[in-house]
């Protein structure tokens, strides 16, 4: 059996989505080289893991809602905004998961997967040269009704 | 209007830097901006001509439908 929740304003599916969107204010999204899919959010980075490039969220992480679709596949979406949308890569390494975290880098709240396609976060390239300049064009938060 | 040419013996700005390059052992001119790949929508730019690419890309999360049903 499935519910539906509403997604206008004050209601629950937005609710949900604002209380997950400020977060990682003034946060980071560290780009690593974790394998995808052992990166657990209730632990911190591995220490074998090398951060690959640090993105810096904006005071609020997130910009303002938005609804799309209708009934029953309508969503709520939010945008991402960085201090900077372009990085320049720390080190050398396989972009392999991401770290979404407080400004100490101290607490992550939610992880994803890095690949070139098929994953939540995609580039063009996971191959990843210290000195690069890496650019995420877009990271959106959706959530369904 | 007939073109400014420098007086002879007298190496324009331009010529005087490539001179300089060349006693230093630089190549006369930086390498312009090359495409060095392409996949999807978007190139990989070697914008330094360093040989390192430039990395390009976005990301969506869809979070877990808020549910009814209790967890086992």
């Amino acid at each position: 059996m499935t519910a539906f929740f509403g997604t206008g304003a004050s209601n629950s599916v937005r609710a949900a989505l604002d209380a997950i969107k400020a977060l990682p204010n003034s946060g980071h999204l560290l780009i690593t080289t974790t394998a995808a899919g052992s990166a657990d959010p209730d632990s911190t980075i591995p220490s074998g893991a090398a951060v690959l490039a640090d993105f810096t969220f904006s005071a609020s992480a997130f910009g303002a809602d938005s609804t799309a679709g209708s009934f029953s596949t309508k969503t709520e979406t939010c945008t991402a905004s960085f201090s900077a949308s372009t990085v320049t890569a720390l080190q050398t390494g396989t972009a392999a998961s991401a770290y979404i975290t407080n400004a100490g880098k101290t607490v992550c709240y939610f992880t994803c997967s890095v690949g070139t396609s098929g994953t939540d976060i995609v580039f063009n390239s996971v191959a990843f040269s210290s000195g690069a300049n890496i650019t995420l064009s877009s990271f959106t938060l959706v959530m369904p009704q | 209007m007939p073109a400014t040419t420098p007086p002879k013996g007298k190496p324009t700005p331009k010529r005087e830097d490539q001179r300089k390059a060349r006693r230093r052992g630089l190549p006369h001119e930086l390498p312009e901006a090359s495409v060095v790949g392409k996949q999807g929508d978007s190139e990989v730019r070697d914008i330094s001509g360093s040989g390192i690419q430039d990395i390009t890309g976005y990301g969506t999360i869809t979070l877990p439908r808020l549910s009814t049903e209790p967890k086992d």
